[in-house]
């Protein structure tokens, strides 16, 4: 992960403010930083997103291709995470150094995926034991300013939902043989459903009291996180705790009361964003990377 | 609990709000800036095809026969005499490496450590800003009125802290004062903070001026909505204007 190096005199500063409520951007504990949400950036993919969450910038595409379902589960179809550290991010993922980050995230994603509700995986299924569509989610970090995880799930589910699988028919002639036949109409598409998609939520631990949305400085000062991914409806999918530090029982418990009550705020503005975005229709002035 | 999301907007080209009478001169590298011969050649220019090319993008400044492109975004270039912020990266055997934002690490000897005017900083706020927008003055620490101080390094450094109560003896050797700083200092300094992050979101020089009127303007908002866009565009407009009425 990107470091800051802190004096022991600014970390202490630090960690006097998160005491009292105050942080050094002035937010309180449980304040996000401003989130800037765009679907639609990439042309070439069947769904795409943009999220800049401070000074950290997350580009999610999604493409749909056809493949073979698993053999343990012939109905379904899946989804593949890959993530990409870009050097443009930071020095230190020059070369080979953004690989051990990149896997570390795409196994907390197929983690958090990896249950029965989050994606409903049998509609993305053509025909059983033999065609299904295959969602590749690629994650590309531009600019790392701290609390990747959360930006990163903010942005694959703002990506699914924007993703449009073309509606296919699979025809069965007299000898048996199959054949998949695409719509002729470029706007006939079928659209997954993201109500259960989870979102992750960081908390750091700092001192005595957690924070959630750390910035690069505050991530130096902390020892310990608890990754939480939460459902729209406040259930957890998944924990996971990063850091060299250890964590009391009990203050777990308080962060993942705060991550299931966080999350379900997170969830219901990402919601109503994706929703005002998706009504201002194909008209909507672009911004993009030039904007 | 605050959270909020929104759709990215277009920036809007400053020039527009701005209102002023002569407009600068941009260039980018490659650009022709004058096909006459008899200026002196500064900073950032060369000679090329018997006309004056630009090799970095800036604006253009002319003084006299002397012409230079000062560069926009630059890393920071020492003169004599400037002070500077640094966090030191290294300790080697008889001097620390310092990071200073320029070109090359920098370089503080152990034997230079007790010569006046160099400290070590205790508890406080590190800024990180472009070098080229630290207005050049006569001194560049600031007792800000509203109770915190502010030391503006030219090299883009810019390090908020609270005002120390009273000017201590160095007892030789230095201890960093750990003590936690008050509520309504922290307030100072994350507002101070927040405002100085949005002065330079809109481009504008800093020095003690503009950052006490910044302050003033950000009073009727809470600290941590300053940083939304149009708070932060309503802010440095009404600091635009009171440093205008001020000069003229």
């Amino acid at each position: 992960m990107a470091s800051v190096s802190l004096s022991e005199a600014e970390k202490v500063y630090i960690v006097h403010g998160v005491q009292e409520d105050l942080r050094v951007d002035g937010r309180g504990c449980e304040d996000y930083r401003c989130v800037e949400v765009e679907t639609d950036v990439v042309s070439n993919t069947s769904g795409s997103a943009r999220v800049k969450l401070g000074h950290t910038d997350i580009l999610v595409g999604v493409k749909a291709e056809m493949g073979t379902p698993k053999l343990e589960k012939p109905n379904e179809g899946y989804l593949e995470f890959f993530v990409d550290c870009s050097a443009n991010a930071t020095p230190e993922f020059e070369g080979r150094g953004g690989d051990d980050l990149g896997t570390e995230i795409a196994n907390t994603l197929y983690r958090i995926f990896n249950n029965k509700s989050s994606v409903d995986l049998q509609a993305l299924c053509i025909s059983p034991r033999e065609h299904c569509w295959v969602l590749y989610v690629d994650v590309l970090l531009l600019e790392c300013g701290g609390n990747l995880f959360d930006a990163i799930s903010i942005a694959v589910k703002a990506a699914l939902f924007n993703t449009r699988i073309p509606r296919v028919r699979v025809l069965e002639d007299e000898e048996g043989s199959k054949d998949i036949e695409l719509s002729d109409d470029p706007y006939d598409c079928i659209r997954l459903s993201v109500e259960n998609v989870p979102c992750i939520v960081t908390l750091c631990k700092i001192g005595c009291r957690h924070v959630v949305d750390a910035t690069l400085q505050e991530e130096a000062c902390s020892l310990a996180s608890v990754l939480v991914s939460v459902t729209s409806q406040g259930v957890v999918t998944c924990m996971r705790k990063v850091g060299k530090g250890s964590l009391d029982p009990e203050s777990i418990f308080e962060m993942m009361e705060t991550s299931k009550r966080v999350g379900k705020v997170l969830h219901a503005s990402l919601h109503s964003i994706l929703h005002k975005e998706e009504s201002l229709g194909p008209k909507r002035q672009k911004v993009g990377f030039l904007g | 609990m605050a959270m909020e999301m929104r759709l990215p907007v277009a920036r809007k080209p400053l020039s527009e709000s701005l209102g002023r009478e002569t407009k600068k001169h941009l260039v980018v590298p490659g650009d022709t800036i004058t096909t006459d011969t008899g200026f002196m050649r500064g900073h950032g220019t060369y000679m090329g095809e018997e006309k004056l090319i630009a090799s970095v993008a800036g604006s253009v400044e002319r003084v006299n026969k002397l012409v230079c492109v000062k560069a926009l975004k630059t890393r920071y270039n020492g003169e004599v005499g400037d002070i500077v912020v640094g966090r030191i990266t290294e300790v080697q055997q008889k001097r620390w490496k310092v990071e200073t934002n320029s070109r090359l690490d920098s370089v503080l000897l152990l034997s230079s450590m007790n010569l006046p005017g160099g400290e070590l900083l205790g508890q406080g706020v590190l800024v990180q800003v472009s070098p080229s927008l630290v207005k050049r003055q006569k001194t560049h620490f600031h007792d800000l009125p509203c109770g915190a101080s502010v030391i503006l390094g030219n090299n883009g450094f810019i390090w908020i802290y609270p005002t120390p109560e009273h000017k201590e003896e160095d007892a030789g050797g230095f201890i960093a004062n750990l003590e936690p700083v008050s509520l309504t200092d922290r307030e100072v300094i994350s507002r101070l903070r927040n405002c100085i992050v949005s002065l330079v979101t809109q481009r504008m020089m800093l020095y003690d001026t503009s950052i006490l009127y910044c302050y003033e303007a950000s009073l009727p908002h809470q600290i941590k909505d300053i940083l939304k866009p149009e708070i932060m565009e309503e802010i440095v407009m009404e600091t635009r204007q009171r440093l205008l009425e001020q000069e003229g």
